[in-house]
């Protein structure tokens, strides 16, 4: 079962509305609209004939603008992608799913409860880029320090000078290129 | 001055220090002491990264870091002589590592161990969470380099840190340790004591005045 007929499968149980295919170079992917995601989450896991019942990752990413080189036109905005991928045992598939969000306020809602172990992950994706999972139990920041300020993954993020008193700059400092 | 301070072994050293004529006696005294607290370095259990690996071979058998009495690793910083810092100190971890050694009983001794303690090793330029050498917030005796350093290096290491306290003096003192009584305190050692009594005691004879 490959992506394109796990779509097909979605088209034929009347749950596929706004849902593309996303051709990557790589890996295609299923692109859900944010306030669709957990409606289709809940069939991907439910539905006998697809059973998606393991959460492999949930992880974010701040995407760039890309522009044409010619037409100087918008080929992909700026935003943030959150990038579930979530395999079937019983069906032997693996599937990507993609949800694209706004920079200024990333939210979507929390898978947590229908694969508990998104929990972590999404703690993670929100600790590294800022993404707000909305009915997560627990939501706050997993690896670094609660009072942390900024995003490390995003592309904007700024280094910090020191953390409660202990410098984290290089001595001597990086030159300047 | 307080029974205390008045039985202080820095106060009693300085005394018998200026009315001893010849120091040869705590000369030897300080080569047994530094004999023996180099030779029985007891490293701290703890190891933050990959380092903390290497750091353990060095434990076992085929390095067995025991052969120069530094191979008892004690579970707790009450009992540790020497901290062994194995791996990347993030900025979360950097309030852990500098608790342990205030912990630490004197005299105390601090092993950067890896590239990553030395100076931030792979995360010095984009390591936005990693403190750049652990120097920045407790002093450091060897630095040991590496990512992560051979087991024999941590053995030169500790070698090195042997030689550095054998070359200590601990109850007498050169002429750059003697002290300056023209001040409020006196801190000689790392104990710091305040004494009104040998704030008015007479210079200590110095090669230019005896
Ligand atoms: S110096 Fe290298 S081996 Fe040691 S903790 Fe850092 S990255 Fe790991």
């Amino acid at each position: 079962m490959n992506t394109q007929e796990i779509l097909e499968t979605l088209n034929k149980d009347g749950v596929g509305q706004g849902i593309t295919l996303f051709e990557g170079p790589k890996d295609p992917a299923l692109v859900i609209p944010a306030d669709r995601l957990v409606g289709v989450c809940e069939h991907l896991k439910s539905a006998p004939s697809l059973q998606f019942d393991q959460c492999i990752l949930v992880t974010g990413t701040h995407m760039t603008e890309i522009r044409d080189k010619k037409t100087k036109e918008v080929t992909r905005a700026e935003g943030i992608e959150v990038i579930y991928h979530v395999r079937s045992l019983r069906h032997r598939a693996l599937v990507a799913l993609k949800v694209h969000l706004s920079l200024e306020d990333p939210r979507v809602s929390s898978v947590a409860s229908i694969w508990p172990a998104a929990d972590w992950h999404e703690r993670e994706t929100y600790d590294m880029v800022g993404v707000v999972f909305e009915g997560h139990p627990n939501l706050k920041r997993i690896l670094l320090p609660q009072d942390w300020e900024g995003f490390p993954l995003r592309k904007d993020y700024e280094f910090p000078k020191e953390y409660r008193g202990i410098s984290l700059e290089v001595d001597p400092p990086w030159p300047q290129q | 001055m307080g029974l205390y301070e008045r039985n202080h072994p820095d106060v009693m050293m300085f005394k018998l220090e200026r009315n001893l004529p010849d120091m040869g006696l705590l000369r030897v005294a300080d080569t047994v002491i530094n004999w023996g607290r180099s030779s029985s370095l007891w490293p701290m259990t703890f190891g933050i990264a990959c380092c903390a690996i290497e750091m353990m071979a060095v434990g076992a058998s085929k390095f067995d870091m025991d052969r120069f009495g530094a191979g008892a690793f004690r579970a707790t910083p009450r009992q540790a002589d020497l901290m062994i810092v194995a791996g990347t100190v993030n900025a979360k971890m950097a309030e852990v590592v500098k608790r342990l050694y205030d912990q630490m009983p004197e005299p105390k001794y601090v092993m950067a161990m890896g590239a990553c303690t030395v100076g931030g090793g792979p995360y010095w330029k984009h390591g936005y969470n990693v403190v750049k050498g652990i120097d920045k917030f407790v002093p450091v005796d060897v630095h040991v380099p590496g990512c992560p350093p051979r087991p024999e290096a941590i053995l030169e290491g500790i070698r090195f840190l042997q030689r550095k306290i054998m070359a200590r003096r601990v109850l007498t003192r050169g002429e750059h340790h003697t002290p300056d009584f023209t001040g409020v305190s006196v801190s000689p050692g790392t104990t710091g004591i305040q004494d009104p009594q040998l704030n008015t005691a007479p210079a200590v004879p110095t090669e230019a005045t005896s």
